[in-house]
């Protein structure tokens, strides 16, 4: 798949993810990796680069006894920022279908 | 590659790019190492999954140092600015907070003038003689006139709050976006209804309006006859003190 297509909605996919609830980085990156096809690599870049533009907000859990894990969780702007950029998302793919469905009447 | 290179190559690149929380970035890949690992993929394999550190390491950008005296200078120069804006604003609020007090007492007076007129009554005195079947007509004008400024106040009331909202949220995306946070996409500056609500209030106006209109019409045409003038309120002294 075209890579153009890949990039801008990585970003909005790893929103969506968190949105559900908090996760590891590396459940996003491989829920994703596996899901769309993007590089292993590709997301961790991006969780930084969302934390640093205040979309997400780290802390760290000390579950089961084992060593403290990261976790990542939206910020109340990333639930935000992501419910809107949802909407937008969704009616723009559909109006994409809508004209690519429409040259099965040519 | 190894592991242990892969990890050193990466921390080599990072350093050269000056990016100052390298250690945490490292110790999310040794994590994607550790499970990987235990998927039962070998290293070689999941660096090679990966990527070269050299291509990984560029894709990370240097923490922004854009917290220079300038960046707070445009905070300040923001927040001053936002202050004095806060004041008219404010300003402008009350005023409309007024002007839907005087819309609501608006609609009381219309409601008790339409209501003395239907039943003949003269409290204040303030409404002029006329015969009683031109009162009722021009009774039922102030009638329909009083419900249109109700709806006149509700919509009025519900702009205030509205307005003022959004004042606000923009108030805190311009603070947002001169300290270079995330700012929150923006809001309606209209009052947002429901569609029912909407239909509803657009029914009760249109319909009252025209009530209004034609009433209007037929009370002044009634009183016309019933005086023999076009200026019935002179030939009745209306504003003879």
């Amino acid at each position: 798949m075209n890579n153009q297509y890949k990039k801008g909605v990585v970003e909005l996919c790893i929103l969506s993810l968190l949105y559900r609830g908090d996760s590891y980085g590396y459940d996003v990156s491989e829920y994703l990796t596996r899901h769309i096809g993007i590089s292993d690599g590709a997301v961790y870049p991006l969780l930084r680069k969302m934390k640093n533009d205040g979309l997400l907000t780290t802390y760290l859990s000390e579950k089961s006894g084992g060593p403290p894990r990261k976790y990542y969780a939206l910020t109340k702007t990333g639930r935000e920022i992501y419910l809107n950029e949802k909407k937008d998302w969704l009616s723009f793919a559909r109006s994409i279908e809508m004209i690519l469905e429409g040259d099965k009447n040519e | 590659m190894n592991k242990q290179d892969f990890m050193a190559e990466l921390e080599k690149q990072l350093k050269e790019r000056n990016i100052s929380d390298f250690a945490e970035i490292l110790a999310e890949y040794e994590q994607h190492f550790i499970f990987k690992l235990a998927d039962g993929y070998s290293e070689d394999e999941i660096s090679a999954r990966l990527g070269h550190p050299l291509d990984l390491a560029a894709q990370y950008t240097a923490a922004d140092p854009k917290k220079t005296s300038r960046r707070t200078g445009i905070r300040m120069a923001t927040a001053l600015g936002l202050f004095f804006l806060d004041i008219v604003a404010v300003s402008a609020i009350i005023a409309l907070l007024a002007w839907v007090i005087a819309l609501g007492v608006s609609a009381i007076g219309f409601m008790l003038t339409g209501i003395f007129l239907l039943v003949d009554l003269n409290p204040a005195g303030f409404i002029p003689d006329m015969p009683q079947a031109g009162a009722i007509i021009i009774g039922i004008a102030f009638l329909a006139l009083a419900i249109l400024a109700v709806m006149a106040t509700i919509y009025c009331w519900r702009f205030v709050l509205q307005a003022n909202k959004a004042y606000w949220h923009w108030h805190g995306r311009c603070l947002a976006l001169a300290g270079n946070r995330p700012v929150k996409p923006s809001i309606a500056a209209v009052p947002q209804f429901r569609p029912s609500t909407r239909r509803t209030m657009r029914r009760i106006t249109s319909i009252t309006l025209v009530v209004f209109a034609v009433s209007f019409l037929a009370g002044y045409i009634v009183l016309t006859l019933l005086s023999g003038a076009w200026e019935f309120w002179h030939v009745w002294d209306w504003f003879v003190s």
